[in-house]
């Protein structure tokens, strides 16, 4: 399988359906048939190539790089199932909304609806890891069904909504409506932003946590964090004990929001 | 016959029979290094012959925090028994009434940190069936593709892997040091356990390392599949079948299963000098091995061979 770089060219006239820009596809075309996948540019059709700069990768586990501004493009990463696909650069909406497996790192930040269900579908990301190392905007997490997010900067509104399971960390400010629905799912935030939010009764009372799975969890944040030092900061805070509130009770939800101790 | 002594101790140009068996390996972690040995004793605990108990389960090394997934003291498991079948019933069972049950314990499957090995399909339930526990209020979490359980208990939660690998092992690597004393074929014995004790990847699941009760397959009572190995035993050395030689008194068997030929090999090789070093000239005079002739097990530990290159036949 091949290893890809997309260098932006220039910023497109409008917004951009990524979906299209996949490993599993793009792994197995040449250059130019990767210049010629289609992409959906408001409405118009556009090939990759008129888009971005194709170049081939040498890495050692499959890869697929976008680099440049790319704010106007939605859907990236949304059928990404296995290897790593990077963004060197900020992204738009619904960035690994139905991604099953791999990784997606973001070295910018994200628009709304990360790693959320695309339309009517129901369940959003699956499976693998997402890495932000910036901010998300509104409803990132909703409806999430399995695997991780970390986020390194702020979150928006209603982040992990409707939330179905796995596990979504976040290192900066999270907007109103966190939770709101989760029935299964674990959210990690610092301590500062939910105290300063007193829970409704759709959370719990906070009760001290102290479970290997802290340290697992740590863990797998520190092994992501490379040079960020605040999701390093939040995963050793949390490793060797946290307070935890169970929720959203207004839906018999089972899900979690975890904060450090002190 | 070539000759062969080590420090006084004669060396018989046999070998040790083994087979194969279906193996697994278990991470221990715990708050501390007492509840996690505590833990482990009890898990590995009747866990001597695949003869009676179904399985052969030990301690194979300590851990410290860097080598577990959770960073916390930990011990390494290894179990073997003649079937996969067998593994499913004894690992899941043991680990639910022996590690859920002890304080601040969690485990996790030990098989992805070896080398060497190849892992079967099939894989060994232990949160998949022990989850059931948490009634309802059980967590699962995926983290880096690895699937957890997070079970509530009384002292705050139990934490398990979602299963363990299976992996091919070898059972029944075996040598027996011949004493004209029980004082003398102790200190042997206890040098060459000490001695195998470092070598990762193989456990001696018998108590202190070492059985008295070495058997044969068959009995002449047709219940039993196996019975003592009357050519061991110095009060029957009348008997034609007697390997016992005029100076002996007493015999003490190693045996070690490991994960591979290499790690049995070097346990043994390990074994069998320190036994000499530490009985040579005070009365262990004889080391010997068990086999049936070759006939029941593929794999093969020559003494003279593995002790002159360190590797089976």
């Amino acid at each position: 399988m091949k290893s890809w770089s997309l260098q932006l060219r220039e910023s497109p006239p409008g917004r951009v359906d990524a979906s299209p820009i996949c490993l599993s596809e793009l792994g197995e075309s040449d250059a130019g048939g990767v210049a010629k996948t289609g992409l959906a540019c408001d409405g118009r059709r556009v090939e990759l190539g008129e888009l971005f700069r194709v170049r081939t990768l040498d890495a050692t586990r499959p890869t697929l790089r976008i680099e440049g501004d790319a704010r106007l493009f939605d859907f990236v990463g949304q059928r990404h199932a296995y290897g790593t696909l990077q963004v060197i650069g900020s992204v738009g909406d619904h960035v690994g909304c139905s991604m099953s497996g791999g990784v997606l790192t973001v070295t910018g930040s994200v628009g709304d609806f990360l790693a959320a269900p695309r339309g009517p579908h129901r369940r959003g990301m699956t499976g693998g890891k997402i890495v932000v190392r910036g901010d998300a905007g509104g409803r990132a997490c909703h409806r999430m069904r399995r695997g991780e997010v970390i986020i390194g900067g702020n979150a928006g509104d209603a982040l992990a909504s409707l939330m179905i399971a796995g596990t979504v960390a976040v290192t900066g400010r999270v907007g109103d409506l966190t939770g709101y629905g989760m029935s299964r799912g674990t959210i990690v935030t610092v301590k500062g932003d939910f105290a300063s939010r007193p829970p409704s009764t759709r959370f719990g009372e906070p009760a001290i946590l102290r479970s290997p799975f802290l340290a697992v969890l740590a863990k797998s944040m520190n092994l992501s964090a490379g040079p960020h030092r605040e999701i390093r900061e939040l995963a050793d805070s949390i490793s060797s004990g946290a307070l935890v509130r169970r929720g959203d009770f207004a839906v018999g939800g089972q899900g979690e929001w975890i904060t450090p101790l002190a | 016959m070539s000759e062969l002594t080590i420090n006084g101790v004669r060396i018989d140009d046999t070998f040790a029979e083994a087979f194969d068996m279906k193996a697994t390996r278990l991470i221990v972690t715990a708050d501390d290094a007492i509840w996690a040995m505590q833990a482990s004793a009890a898990l590995t605990g009747y866990g001597t012959s695949v003869i009676a108990c179904g399985i052969e389960i030990d301690v194979e090394a300590e851990l410290s925090p860097a080598q577990t997934p959770d960073g916390r003291v930990g011990l390494a498991v290894l179990a073997f028994a003649a079937s996969g079948k067998e593994l499913l019933k004894q690992i899941p069972r043991r680990t639910g009434q022996c590690v859920l049950t002890c304080p601040t314990t969690a485990i996790y499957d030990g098989t992805e940190t070896l080398d060497g090995i190849t892992l079967s399909d099939k894989r060994i339930p232990l949160g998949k069936t022990l989850r059931y526990f948490g009634d309802g209020h059980q967590i699962s979490k995926v983290i880096d593709g690895v699937r957890f359980w997070r079970i509530p208990v009384m002292d705050g939660e139990f934490v398990c892997q979602h299963d363990v690998g299976q992996f091919a092992g070898i059972g029944g690597g075996n040598f027996m040091l011949c004493a004209d004393s029980i004082a003398v074929a102790t200190v042997a014995c206890r040098a060459a356990i000490d001695a195998i004790r470092s070598v990762p990847g193989v456990i001696t699941p018998f108590p202190g390392g070492a059985t008295r009760s070495g058997s044969k397959v068959g009995s002449k009572y047709t219940a039993l599949f196996a019975s003592t190995n009357e050519a061991y035993c110095p009060t029957l050395r009348h008997l034609s079948v007697s390997d016992v030689d005029a100076e002996t008194q007493v015999i003490l068997e190693v045996v070690i299963d490991g994960v591979d030929d290499a790690s049995v090999a070097t346990a043994m090789r390990q074994g069998i000098f320190a036994a000499a070093e530490a009985g040579g000239n005070q009365g262990l005079h004889r080391i010997t091995a068990g086999n049936y002739g070759g006939k029941l097990g593929r794999h093969h530990f020559a003494l003279h061979q593995l002790l002159a290159t360190g590797t089976a036949s």
